[in-house]
């Protein structure tokens, strides 16, 4: 208790955020966890990566080459893990429940899961084979990609090959293993899995190649990323069927003799291209599927009417109203912003109400209807902590009732106006309830933790509330809980076990005697009656591809979505008896009966672990003490026309709280003066801190001008970034603000081609007020709608005259049809001084992009850009700009290049600009107008490392000047 | 044999295979040893066939060794959270405290009984250390029901007075269920002032007693100034002793009707005995 006072206060008190996290230390692990949230579950984490590795060192013949770091958080409501050996063993596990609609997610305990799946993607891209081990001693460990120097490509390759398979293998191997050794639980025994493969053939979809999954098929699908893990974990399966599941292993595995390139091992194992392989399980799903449909047509399939000839994509639970005849749902599909949607039952018309922000992958929103009121609520941000908010059908008001609640699983009841839902916190599932206003919520139960509770709905005389309940087993139950308060987990009935089938979107019929709902209980997802009065479970459809979200109507029908190829789509059903649903056969259940060497895979249970016998240490975690050097890397830099050769070193903890960068460098160049041959830098970042020095910068990038960033002299600038909101990635204020200096300069820091007069040492500082609230359509490659806007200042405070200078930007964009958006961008600035002082003036010109770059492609957008005359050119004290963009549709490749490299799209957008200088001076007063054009093409490197090619055109006339014109050509690396 | 036979005995032989053969291909995919779904019971669907799908033993709650549950139970509470959050240091503290009196599982039992609001309440009040003072003395668990009942401002108001030491004693002596049942009788005040005597020890020793339910029936009598006049002249025994006869009834009743100073002159002349000759 005392450590939690201590806890509870060091979380009160404004210390930075590093102050307040613990770490719990074994030779193999640095689990580091904030203290409030996660610390009752160091203990099983650290025993469940433990366990999973021990495990691993048999299986896979594993050794870590570093320890590994778990970070462990609860900054979503949803959980999630990622994983990566770059530059050290990591993994960050966020605590909260799953997901699990559709089956989606296995339903047993997740972070046992969950650390068996990461720690493949740990094993395979860390252990290393001669070469790697070579060039890891030689660079001082594995390198990873920095865009500041591309350079380190070819080191982070060489240092970790199998890092840059794709994503389908990567989670291919990953939810393969994670399978079998959670004893079948998960999806390469999936109904899920099965149903979107059956679907593709009945349907005669596409089957993505390899290439084409990554360039297209997890951009423009409805289910996005989900794809890689469909593909692969499928792929694996079918490998494993053929040639033994030990072979996927030796695939992936990176032992000596083994081929750093995934596909190269692939032939070196299988004796056959990936190519031909992948194409051979296409045919083989064919087939599998076409005995599948077959086993379903036994019985009488159900007939439907479809409500909507259009694939919604993902969908959430869907209501009548009665009043207008509508089906209201939440959609999200590609080419729209996902939004709350009516859709006339009669006609099939869809109407779009509001959007939603933040969408959830699958369900979009939680979503609940309050029939008298007409008003539906729902959450949104999905990706962090979940907000409340609620939408009424007669006036259109979209209004926020509560912020942060972490709450889904919404149900609205009717007798009560309660709101009731699901929190997450703490890793803990609890139902509360929201009475009116719904501003707050109370606790009515929490489940201990592995027991997860979901698709809550409410009785219409208001004595009882439904929910899924997903047991540590993962058995998962349909049950049944009494409104009243005292309430314990002891009062919680079971109504039907499903076992080891989700039951899911349960809801009651409106005269409270029966349930509906879904589950794979047969393998396929049907829908399902449960009567109170016989408390039987009545199969009611015999789907194709499977039946989701009932919702029951009057008379003898059901409102429904059906799973397509494209996604769910709305559809009427017979509320019926069916006399016989016939079961499916599973892929993953045809793997183990031939080859049941997987059932030895099974894990130990994570709790025969002894922490003390391991000398486990739990102590607070000093981000500064466990810096430590990560690698050392030659580097090749731009220096004016020069070239510098030196090192870079790294250093950092292994969470990321502090980070050390230092080069140095020496320009042979013999045409340099003396004093501006050694080239030195450092950088170190400590959010929300950043600091940097250099002596004669110099830039990787200056190799390929024309813009350049390397100055001569003694530069240091200091910086604080202040996060005002943070409402998601996408929509946030921030204020940073920076204090620099420098010495022995003869350019100004932000103009390269504007002399300092004489004044060889400044000091200045600048803030900078920035928000953005973008957002984009799934399959879109740019931001597609929204707001953004800035408001700057700086102003020199040694050495040059104290000139404050003061400019703004502000844009506005709007989607106008699919993935073609029109932006309207503006920018004002000023600064006090003489109008002819170059510390008082801003300047303009061209596309500014290098011929090789790291920043942004489309530079054309930026303040001070004017594609079409020489940069800097234009210029003013004063100044006002505009631009009109749109942004057209971009054109994407499903199968052009290899493994190696492939084109994923190609975008374009058309602008013109227009620019007015010096307003307040008719002396110097000048105006300028240009028009141009810039195609960007995406292309993917070593499947993760993006570079893309602009071609661009401008032509602009500034003043009294003749018209000029510009092509630029780029190559922007990662 | 009959070549007739022969050739029917074959047919009806190739034929029973045949059968064999069809209904073996037609069959569900076998079920593996290590899970079965569909096994009876409440996981029978009516009209559908379970799908075979390998499931191993899996783990269960008691392979996950997490540490204390009951905190984590508390910080779900929207109200312990306020606190928490509130940035109020002393009450997080106090929260502490309280906890750690009565262990967290009581703090946790109490907000699920919906009644922490009210502890709460209580807590950002100056009243707050007086109930924690009490909840050392008296049992969170007691507590918790009188908020339940509605009731926790009368302990409130006891511990506001200014004897809250004697009240804590009263309610280590009586047990909380006593100083419930005092607490919900009309004349709580009286008991209160009873406590306020300067002879609180002495209604303390009389509280531990086995008869304090008697004096409080006596005490819902309106001559319960009189028996603290009593307890003041120290005369308070004699009615405890002959509280502890089976006469007591009797002198309840006398009581009730008005007589009680008779009593009193009784007990003060040590000739209660004669009540229960009448």
């Amino acid at each position: 208790m005392k450590l939690r006072i201590a806890l509870v206060l060091a979380w009160l008190v404004a210390a930075p955020a590093s102050a307040q996290f613990r770490t719990l230390e074994t030779p193999d692990l640095k689990l580091v966890y904030f203290g409030l949230s996660s610390d009752y579950l160091t203990g099983h984490a650290a025993r469940s990566l433990t366990n999973s590795l021990e495990v691993y060192r048999d299986l896979l013949r594993y050794e870590p080459t570093d320890r590994i770091t778990l970070f462990l958080h609860d900054g979503s409501d949803y959980g999630n893990a990622s994983a990566d050996v770059l530059p050290n063993n990591r993994i960050h596990l966020s605590i909260a429940p799953l997901h699990y609609a559709f089956e989606t997610a296995p339903a047993n305990e997740r972070i046992n899961s969950t650390l068996h799946h990461e720690l493949v993607h740990v094993a395979s891209n860390d252990q290393a084979a001669a070469s790697d081990r070579f060039f890891r001693r030689l660079l001082g460990g594995k390198v990873p990609v920095d865009s500041q120097d591309p350079l380190t490509v070819l080191y982070s390759y060489a240092t970790a090959p199998r890092r840059y398979a794709p994503r389908w293998y990567q989670e291919g191997i990953a939810v393969f293993m994670e399978t079998w050794m959670s004893g079948g639980l998960g999806r390469s025994l999936g109904g899920y899995d099965e149903m979107a493969f059956r679907t593709k053939v009945l349907e005669d979809g596409h089957f993505y190649g390899f290439v084409g999954l990554e360039s297209e098929g997890t951009s423009v699908d409805f289910q996005v990323g989900v794809n890689s893990y469909l593909y692969g974990t499928r792929f694996m399966s079918y490998l494993a069927l053929l040639y033994g599941p030990e072979r996927i292993v030796e695939w992936f595995m990176r032992p000596d003799g083994s081929r750093a390139h995934f596909a190269s091992q692939f032939r070196h194992v299988f004796g056959r291209s990936l190519a031909s392989a992948w194409n051979d399980w296409i045919a083989f799903e064919r087939s599998y599927q076409l005995e599948n449909l077959a086993r379903i047509r036994k019985s009488p399939v159900t007939t439907y009417r479809s409500v909507s000839d259009r694939p919604l994509g993902s969908i959430s639970r869907a209501f009548v109203d009665r009043a207008s005849g509508m089906l209201l749902t939440a959609a999200n599909y590609p080419g729209t912003l996902p939004h709350l949607a009516a859709i006339d039952m009669r006609t099939g018309g869809l109407q779009r109400l509001v959007d939603v922000r933040g969408p959830m992958l699958f369900s979009v929103t939680a979503l609940a209807f309050d029939p008298d009121g007409r008003r539906l609520f729902y959450t949104t941000d999905h990706a962090r902590w979940r907000d409340l908010r609620v939408y009424e059908l007669a006036t259109g008001v979209d209004s926020l009732l509560a912020r942060n609640t972490r709450t889904g699983d919404l149900a609205y009841g009717t007798s009560d106006s309660t709101l009731w839902g699901v929190r997450h916190d703490s890793g803990l599932s609890t139902i509360v309830r929201f009475r009116p206003p719904y501003a707050r919520w109370e606790q009515v139960l929490t489940f201990p933790f592995g027991q997860d509770v979901y698709d809550l709905d409410a009785s219409p005389d208001g004595r009882w509330v439904i929910a899924s309940l997903a047991e540590v087993d993962g058995r998962q139950k349909l049950v049944r809980i009494p409104v009243r308060d005292g309430v314990t987990t002891a009062d919680v009935e079971t109504l039907f076990d499903f076992q080891y089938s989700n039951p899911e979107s349960f809801v009651y019929a409106p005269d409270g005697q029966s349930l509906y709902g879904s589950s794979y209980y047969s393998g396929v997802s049907n829908l399902y009656r449960y009567e109170f009065a016989t408390r039987r479970m009545v199969a009611v459809t015999n789907a194709e591809t499977g039946f989701f979200r009932p919702v029951p109507l009057d008379g003898d029908s059901l409102a429904a979505f059906v799973y397509t190829d494209r996604g769910f789509t709305p559809v009427l059903v017979p509320d019926t008896a069916m006399p016989q649903v016939g079961a499916i056969s599973f892929l993953g259940n045809d793997v183990v009966e031939k080859h049941p060497v997987v059932t030895r895979w099974l894990a130990p249970p994570p709790g025969r672990i002894d922490l003390e016998a391991e000398g486990a240490v739990d102590a607070e975690y000093r981000p500064l003490r466990s810096v430590r050097p990560e690698t050392v890397v030659p580097v090749a830099l731009g220096y004016k026309e020069s070239i510098a050769y030196g090192l870079r070193v790294s250093l950092a903890d292994p969470v990321g709280f502090w980070e050390f960068k230092a080069v140095a460098a020496w320009s042979p160049d013999p045409s340099l003066p003396a004093r501006e041959r050694a080239h030195l830098g450092l950088s170190v970042d400590h959010a929300p801190w950043s600091f940097s020095a250099a002596l004669n910068e110099a830039d990787f990038f200056d190799l390929f001008g024309p813009r350049k960033g390397s100055r001569r002299g003694i530069t240091s600038s200091l910086g604080r970034r202040y996060s005002l909101l943070s409402d998601g990635p996408r929509r946030n204020l921030s204020l940073n603000v920076r204090a620099s200096g420098y010495l022995d300069i003869e350019r100004l820091p932000e103009n390269q081609n504007v002399g300092v007069g004489g004044r060889t040492a400044l000091a200045n500082v600048s803030a900078n007020l920035a928000f953005r609230d973008l957002r984009s359509s799934l399959g879109a490659v740019d931001d597609e709608e929204g707001v953004k806007w800035s408001l700057g200042t700086a102003a020199n405070v040694f050495g040059g005259p104290f000139i404050p200078r003061l400019w703004g930007t502000f844009d506005t964009g709007r989607l106008i049809a699919p993935h073609v958006s029109v932006w309207l961008r503006l920018g004002a600035g000023g600064a006090l001084g003489a109008i002819d002082d170059p510390f008082a003036r801003y300047y303009f010109g061209r596309f500014r992009n290098n011929w090789i770059d790291n920043s942004a492609e489309q530079q054309y957008r930026t303040l001070y850009a004017l594609p079409g005359i020489e940069i800097d050119r234009a210029g003013g004290r004063t100044f006002g700009k505009g631009q009109i963009e749109t942004i057209l549709p971009p054109v994407r490749f499903r199968e052009l290049g290899g493994s190696f490299l492939y084109l994923k799209w190609i975008r374009s957008a058309v602008f013109a600009t227009g620019l007015l200088t010096d307003p307040d001076s008719p002396t110097s007063r000048a105006e300028g107008f240009g028009v141009g054009t810039q195609v960007d093409a995406r292309l993917v490197l070593f499947s993760y490392l993006s570079a893309t090619v602009s071609a661009g055109w401008g032509r602009a006339r500034f003043a009294d000047e003749a018209w000029a014109s510009e092509w630029m050509v780029s190559l922007k690396l990662l | 044999m009959n070549r007739k036979k022969l050739i029917a005995s074959g047919a009806l032989i190739l034929g029973a295979i045949l059968v064999v053969v069809v209904i073996t291909m037609d069959a569900p995919p076998s079920e593996f040893a290590s899970g079965t779904m569909g096994a009876g019971g409440d996981t029978t669907v009516v009209g559908a066939q379970p799908a075979a799908r390998y499931r191993a033993s899996q783990i269960t709650s008691a392979d996950i060794v997490t540490s204390d549950p009951a905190f984590q139970e508390l910080m779900q509470n929207e109200t312990f959270r306020e606190i928490v959050t509130s940035g109020n240091l002393a009450l997080v503290y106090d929260i502490a405290e309280l906890a750690k009196t009565a262990n967290l599982e009581k703090v946790a039992e109490l907000s699920r009984s919906g009644s922490l609001d009210r502890v709460s309440q209580l807590a950002r009040s100056e009243d707050f250390d007086r109930l924690v003072v009490l909840s050392r003395a008296a049992d969170l668990e007691k507590i918790a029901t009188m908020a339940r009942a509605g009731e926790l401002e009368k302990l409130v108001t006891m511990a506001r007075s200014n004897d809250l030491a004697k009240t804590t004693e009263l309610a280590r002596a009586s047990g909380m269920e006593r100083l419930i049942a005092l607490s919900r009788s009309a004349d709580f005040e009286r008991i209160v002032n009873m406590a306020r005597s300067a002879d609180f020890d002495r209604t303390v020793a009389f509280a531990r007693s086995t008869e304090f339910e008697r004096l409080t029936s006596l005490g819902k009598a309106e001559s319960l100034e009189k028996i603290v006049a009593l307890e003041r002249a120290g005369q308070l025994e004699r009615l405890v002793g002959f509280a502890r006869t089976g006469a007591f009834d009797k002198v309840t009743e006398l009581a009730r009707t008005g007589q009680f100073d008779r009593v009193a002159d009784l007990a003060r002349s040590g000739q209660l005995e004669r009540i229960v000759a009448e």
